[in-house]
């Protein structure tokens, strides 16, 4: 089976608010999904609807072929789930709370050798509070996989996390993904959006704007480069009028020129060493998924 | 197999917690002597035995209700509270399974307690018991499922510590004054007697006083008060069963 999450029409309305105004995707196997949105936008109340913790208002969700409301019991033993913020008993070391998860899913497991491919072996005694931040991530990740599940659903999870442990997440992820692992996400980073899905769904508002691969969706809006530079010298915007650029943003001491034209690129660099205007933190970029929001909505994005 | 982890979990998280478990034994066997000797001084009409013998069973009984409700109500409530509900609800376990661990375990703990401050007022009253052990073992089970149900009832009306508390203190206090642990209930206004006298803790301690005090009390010595815990188990139980199902997240 290739699709192994179809969703298709799902709505959700509380009381009289919608949060999912009618939603269609599917996931396919071995594949890294993500559900990209500002907060707000139902990327939670979609996930635990698939998960079995809420039920639809209308609209289909099977997993593995099994429906949703009539076969819960049977997708949850075969998903692993990460939720965004997982508490565990505290008097439990990091060793017994695998152990429990496991069994009840039936299996019998060694809690220190899956805690090594963690880093956390040598927490297997700690409980819970004693962890760091990154560390409790990790963990929680760890319950999600101690019964070798078919499917891994990630809700946000590097929420929290300093640069170096989302980064160290970020490599964990695709390590599990590239061992075989169907990932389903969510996430408001557009970064981490852009690195680690293959294909991407953006939800705003409970309705889905746009999916497919995150490069296909950058791809597809017109191709935008951005110099950004810190200077300390007087610049006028007539400075950049021969490069004919889209827009110009010179709020001193930082300016930002946006052009269509690759090939102005080294030429703005060229007449800035000329000028001898003395700049700091270059930064060239290219048209981000941020564009590519703000191009759907016409909103700036505020994860 | 999970409900083998899950009944060895529970216990571990209650023995671990041991300044929990320390009260949990301490104050009642307190409770106990402090009110004893007390009471030593003081009428209740005749009673036929003296105070120590006849306050046990009382202080028994409300240990009994008292780790039911309390451990029970506030240990669900952190749970849910603190998400780690949800982290079972994405398991294949069921709520069955998950309330039997919770259950079962706190009646070991139950029964531990009434084994404890049995002993103690046997060392420092002398006071004995002089009925057969069934109908205690059953007594004390049917206590232990009626409380640790209203707990859990609790837990599912209040959605939150604030809530709990006043509900949880309220139970706790009407039935202790009106339960029949301190003094017999036919010394209380005629109208109050009427309800005192069908409370679950009143029958509770009824059963335990006649296996403790009477002279080879079996079953049918208690047998009406066991029908009546029976009674209220299912009242009690039924009720947390339909607010559950009420509440359940869709």
């Amino acid at each position: 089976m290739d699709r192994i999450i179809s969703v298709t029409n799902l709505t959700k309305t509380y009381k009289n608010t919608p949060a999912l105004k009618g939603i269609s995707f599917n996931v396919k196997r071995g594949e890294i999904f993500g559900i990209l949105g500002p907060n707000g936008a139902g990327k939670t109340t979609t996930l635990e609807i698939i998960e079995g913790l809420r039920v639809q208002t209308s609209g289909q969700c099977a997993v593995l072929g099994y429906d949703n409301i009539s076969e819960s019991a049977e997708i949850k033993k075969k998903i692993g789930v990460q939720l965004q913020s997982s508490k565990y008993f505290n008097h439990l070391s990091l060793a017994e709370l695998l152990e429990l998860f496991a069994s009840l899913y039936g299996k019998k497991i060694n809690p220190v050798e899956i805690l090594k491919s963690f880093d956390l072996e040598g927490k297997a005694a700690a409980t819970v509070k004693e962890l760091s931040g990154g560390q409790k991530q990790r963990f929680t990740i760890a319950t999600a996989l101690a019964h070798n599940p078919e499917i891994l659903f990630l809700d946000e999870p590097t929420t929290g996390l300093d640069p170096k442990a989302r980064h160290d997440m970020w490599q964990l992820i695709k390590g599990l993904n590239r061992s075989g692992m169907t990932i389903i996400m969510t996430t408001h980073y557009m970064e981490e959006a852009e690195f680690l899905c293959h294909r991407l769904a953006i939800l705003d508002n409970g309705q889905i704007l746009k999916l497919d691969s995150p490069q296909s969706l950058i791809a597809e809006i017109s191709k935008i480069y951005k110099i950004s530079f810190f200077t300390e010298d007087k610049i006028s915007p007539d400075f950049f009028a021969e490069f004919q650029p889209k827009k110009i943003v010179l709020e001193y001491p930082k300016a930002i020129v946006e052009t269509e034209n690759f090939a102005a690129l080294p030429k703005i660099l060229n007449k800035l060493q000329k000028e001898k205007i003395r700049y700091s933190f270059l930064n060239v970029k290219s048209a981000t998924l941020e564009e590519v929001y703000l191009q759907l909505t016409g909103k700036e994005y505020e994860g | 197999m999970s409900f083998y982890y899950l009944f060895g979990a529970n216990l571990k998280i209650l023995y671990r917690n041991w300044r929990g478990m320390f009260w949990n034994i301490i104050l009642p066997l307190a409770i106990y002597v402090a009110v004893a000797l007390l009471g030593s001084h003081f009428k209740f009409g005749d009673i036929g035995i003296n105070y120590a013998a006849y306050l046990l069973p009382g202080i028994l009984a409300m240990t009994i209700m008292q780790t039911g409700i309390y451990t029970l109500a506030y240990w669900l409530i952190e749970l849910k509270e603190n998400g780690v509900m949800k982290r079972f609800a994405v398991t294949p376990v069921s709520i069955a399974e998950l309330l039997g661990s919770l259950i079962g375990t706190r009646l070991v703990l139950i029964y531990i307690q009434v084994a404890l401050v049995s002993a103690v007022a046997y060392w420092i009253f002398g006071t004995k018991i002089y009925g057969e052990a069934l109908p205690i073992i059953i007594l004390v089970f049917l206590g232990g499922a009626i409380f640790l149900s209203l707990g859990f009832l609790i837990s599912i009306i209040a959605d939150s510590y604030e809530e709990a508390a006043p509900i949880s203190a309220g139970v706790n206090l009407l039935l202790t004054f009106l339960g029949n642990v301190f003094f017999p209930v036919a010394i209380l206004p005629r109208g109050i007697q009427a309800i005192a006298s069908k409370l679950p803790l009143t029958f509770l301690a009824d059963g335990l006083r006649n296996s403790y005090t009477l002279s080879g009390a079996g079953i049918s010595a208690s047998g009406e008060d066991i029908v009546a815990l029976l009674i209220w188990f299912f009242i009690i139980f039924g009720f947390a069963v339909y607010f559950y199902k009420l509440r359940r997240e869709k």
